[in-house]
């Protein structure tokens, strides 16, 4: 067989063993062969760079992601077991009001903590973070809204809606919840967005709404599944 | 390996989102394996990303078809080959010498190019008219013959396919020596 038709088969991946053995044997024998072969291979790996930069992307990011995502399941612990220290003095006979005063609480900022420590650099983002701290969460919702307009990230609209039903704006904040489906995009933060629905049609007194959520937050791998449990429980 | 087979499947329709379970899968492991030939630490994601990468690549131009063993095994395969050429790079970092590494494992040829070279040649690549980046992605790159691009791009003969694809690769070449402002 020709050098050429060899070259063919290889690239195109319909070469046998003893093919690729005497392709191998050229290599090492034919100087003139090696170099020639050299630059096919050289075009091969630059096509090969220029095709797959967005995968190679999109993995990094996924490696900050899980980093992150490390850091957000200690906080979620230590929210869970706010809460359920909560549940320990858990009055019965509570109205559904009470119940979601008892049981909101505005989520820990997990996003920051990784921007300082230099995942991310949005200087928006990180003011609406800064008044979400301060629980001065008006000014928080404009900033998260603006925050999600330069870069639709799902987060910011998580903390928009908690920062909303934070203020007591029910209805705007469950608006929020359903603009962006969760579970489609695999968010981070499914469990956490259906746990806040839940709260919310609890204080709108959408019994069966609510506890749709809370089924969705059990069915969860979250952490916020054992609050769920707990709350469905009363409401039962 | 039946389960295995599927996210080969579902990688062929381009889910990437399996490329992601895939990636995240095996990581932990693929770490420990590459710890056990001494690379730096910085340099092993990024072997990893790299490996996995073949991986998606392989499935997309038809390269991988069917696992002949678990998708760990074959991934693990991948990424040796990549270990041992991290560590068998020239220490010369203006080697004149073409260096070719060879894995017969995985029937793969792959080029050493120093990173001015590679610079050079993506620069020429993006410069490189539509035409020939056409055909020289279908051949180098999609795994195509030439009877195959051909059929896909109507041309009368193989042989007029075959001198244009030596002019591209001229032009290519002339492309790359041209020096770059």
């Amino acid at each position: 067989m020709n050098k050429e038709a060899l070259i063919e088969k290889y690239f195109s991946h319909q070469i046998s063993d003893a093919e690729f053995n005497q392709l191998k044997k050229w290599i090492e024998e034919d100087e003139l062969f090696k170099n020639e072969f050299y630059q096919q291979l050289e075009i091969q790996k630059t096509i090969s760079e220029a095709n797959h930069s967005q995968i190679k992307e999109r993995l990094k990011r996924l490696d900050k992601k899980t980093k992150k995502k490390n850091t957000w399941y200690l906080y979620a612990a230590s929210v869970a077991i706010l809460m359920v220290l909560g549940f320990l003095f858990y009055k019965p006979q509570q109205e559904l009001q009470e119940i979601y005063v008892e049981n909101f609480e505005a989520y820990p900022n997990v996003i920051n903590i990784a921007t300082r420590s230099g995942l991310e650099n949005k200087n928006d983002a990180s003011e609406a973070f800064q008044y979400y701290e301060k629980e001065l969460y008006h000014e928080a919702v404009l900033a998260f809204d603006q925050a999600y307009k330069n870069h639709p990230e799902d987060y910011l609209l998580f903390y928009k809606g908690v920062s909303l039903l934070a203020q007591q704006k029910t209805n705007e904040g469950i608006n929020v919840f359903l603009s962006y489906d969760w579970e489609k995009n695999q968010s981070d933060f499914t469990a956490a967005a259906y746990w806040y629905l839940g709260l919310a049609y609890l204080k709108q007194e959408q019994l069966s709404l609510a506890k749709l959520h809370l089924q969705k937050v059990i069915a969860s791998e979250n952490h916020l599944q054992i609050q769920a449990q707990n709350l469905l429980k009363e409401l039962d | 390996m039946v389960k295995d087979q599927d996210l080969i499947e579902s990688l062929k329709d381009n889910d990437l989102k399996v490329l992601d379970e895939v990636y995240l899968k095996y990581k932990d492991d693929f770490i420990l394996f590459a710890r056990t030939f001494s690379i730096p630490k910085n340099d092993i994601e990024d072997i990893y990303q790299e490996t996995i990468i073949s991986l998606y690549e392989n499935v997309q131009n038809n390269k991988l078809n069917q696992l002949t063993s678990s998708l760990k095994t074959y991934l693990f395969a991948i990424g040796k080959f990549k270990i041992l050429k991290q560590l068998n790079k020239p220490t010369l970092p203006y080697s004149q010498d073409n260096v070719i590494h060879v894995s017969e494992e995985m029937k793969v040829f792959e080029a050493e190019v120093n990173d001015e070279r590679q610079k050079a040649l993506k620069k020429s690549w993006a410069n490189l008219g539509d035409k020939c980046q056409q055909i020289l992605e279908l051949y180098y790159y999609k795994g195509k013959t030439l009877d195959e691009i051909q059929k896909d791009l109507n041309y009368s003969s193989k042989d007029v396919l075959k001198s244009q694809k030596s002019r591209c690769l001229k032009q290519l070449k002339v492309l790359v020596k041209k020096p770059h402002e």
